[in-house]
């Protein structure tokens, strides 16, 4: 039981700061989207912001809407992990050039 | 006239200059529009540098590692596997009330074996093949010795001493149904799983159903001990299904979760508490199912104690015989015994462990009653000999 409970409180923690992220990453596409000249230098940036929403929107659905038993709320940590080490990994080559 | 003009030009201008003035005032307060993207855009990808680095910490709070293959969603769903395979189930999945809905599921079970046998053999299967004749269709037709007579004192011995207080109160609440039935049910069956021709009885997963072959069941070489172990036997499979022990599975030296499919082990498991059930009601048994299995049980009852085998038998999690085998004959060899994958080479194996560190031991586990018994079984099917009567081979149970 424990367990069960921190691994929720573990997700409603997480669920927040993908929202905080989703917020400034939405705000930026905004900008973008607005913008009448666009710079080249953002353009790799931009894509790589559009990625991560469209990863962690489809997370943050899966996690408000599925369902509160332990190993579902663990698939769904774990599903986490691997978007962020997917967001790692896509960072990494961005800032390789 | 021309002063008004001048005055109107003049006015014009300086409203001109104002405007210029609060434009670029304007200006001077606002960023560029570049500049509040550009920001935004920092300000995003710096909000996810941080989201991954603690998507990288998202286990900190467990107390145990995860495994180390695999995903970490694959990881955690090992994990949580792990977890909540130790539950168990508090009632059958299909719950049969009585011998009449258990008859029903019987015929239900073979008439579903015997339209897969149409379609993959219909040359011998053909329409005119029809479903087995059961020994009883009504449970009061069923004469003393039967295995719906004994039934329900041998369920009388599965209170909490044997299976612990949780697990024994789901058992009495939803007791085992136990019906015979004819040989050819069990060919059906056997053709299509690859069981032994001559299997003696079998439990159906997921209810509370066991089925006995009445050919085998009343054989005149079958002692009263024989019947309530074939009968024992398999509402301990019942009762492991109940507590979760179908999950077979331990944590290794490391922690990590690990499920093994040796159902093997649970075999012997199996018998080896049904033969001891039935012999603490001072009822004594002529054979031995799955010798070399059983053998291996006691063994490792012997090296954990009885009460954490059983625990481990019942639950399904095999961590602290694992944890105590490994302690007294050295790192791995649980994990080595499970790769054996049975039978005889089990058996050989876990001997030879114990020969090299605990001889005397060795030979006083081997001179208790019920492995001197398994021991001939074992033995002389090892040699290719047909024993006399059928002392060797046994009676063995379909899950």
């Amino acid at each position: 039981m424990e367990d069960e409970a921190k691994a929720s409180g573990l997700e409603a923690e997480t669920q927040k700061k993908v929202s905080d992220s989703l917020s400034k990453i939405e705000a930026a596409l905004a900008y973008w989207d607005a913008a009448k000249k666009k710079p080249r230098r953002l353009v790799r940036r931009i894509a790589y912001l559009k990625m991560s929403h469209e990863l962690l929107s489809g997370w943050e659905k899966e996690s408000l809407k599925g369902s509160r038993d332990f190993s579902s709320v663990l698939t769904r940590l774990g599903k986490f992990a691997d978007i962020c080490e997917r967001l790692e990994r896509a960072r990494a080559r961005l800032e390789a050039g | 006239m021309g002063g008004l003009k001048l005055e109107r030009r003049v006015e014009d201008a300086l409203a001109a200059a104002g405007e210029v003035t609060q434009h670029a005032r304007g200006l001077e307060q606002a960023p560029p529009q570049r500049e509040r993207t550009a920001g935004s855009v920092a300000a995003a990808c710096d909000s996810l540098r941080s989201l991954a680095a603690y998507g990288r910490t998202i286990n900190p709070d467990f107390s145990v590692p995860l495994p180390s293959s695999g995903t970490p969603a694959e990881q955690l769903s090992l994990e949580a596997r792990f977890r909540t395979s130790g539950r168990g189930h508090d009632r059958p999945q299909r719950f049969l009330r009585n011998f009449s809905e258990a008859r029903a599921h019987s015929q239900e079970e073979e008439r579903g074996v015997l339209d897969a046998l149409r379609r993959i053999r219909p040359h011998i299967y053909g329409p005119g093949v029809a479903l087995s004749k059961p020994p009883y269709a009504e449970g009061r037709e069923a004469p003393p010795g039967s295995a719906e007579r004994l039934s329900a004192g041998v369920a009388g011995w599965f209170g909490a001493d044997v299976l612990g207080t949780a697990l024994s109160a789901r058992f009495a609440r939803s007791p085992p149904v136990v019906t015979s039935e004819s040989f050819r049910f069990f060919s059906f069956l056997a053709y299509l799983e690859g069981t032994p021709m001559y299997a003696g009885a079998m439990y159906h997963t997921g209810t509370n159903h066991l089925s006995i072959n009445v050919d085998t069941f009343m054989d005149e070489d079958m002692t009263e001990g024989d019947k309530r172990n074939v009968l024992a036997h398999e509402m301990f499979h019942y009762a492991s299904w109940l507590g979760g022990g179908s999950n077979i599975r331990y944590r290794d030296a490391q922690g990590g979760p690990v499920f093994t499919e040796a159902m093997w082990l649970n075999e012997g498991m199996t018998e080896l508490h049904a033969q001891q059930l039935v012999r603490s009601h001072g009822q004594r048994t002529s054979r031995v199912a799955y010798a070399n299995e059983t053998t291996v049980a006691f063994y490792l009852q012997q090296l954990a104690g009885t009460d954490i085998v059983r625990a481990a038998y019942l639950s399904g999690d095999f961590t602290e015989v694992r944890r105590r085998v490994d302690e007294v004959l050295g790192g791995g060899t649980f994990e080595a015994l499970l790769a054996t994958g049975g039978g005889a080479g089990a058996l050989l194996f876990l001997r030879e462990r114990a020969e090299q560190k605990m001889p005397a031991r060795l030979a006083a586990w081997d001179n208790d009653a019920l492995i001197r018994l398994a021991g001939a079984a074992a033995e002389a099917a090892g040699m290719g000999r047909q024993p006399p009567g059928r002392e060797a081979g046994a009676v063995e149970s379909v899950r």
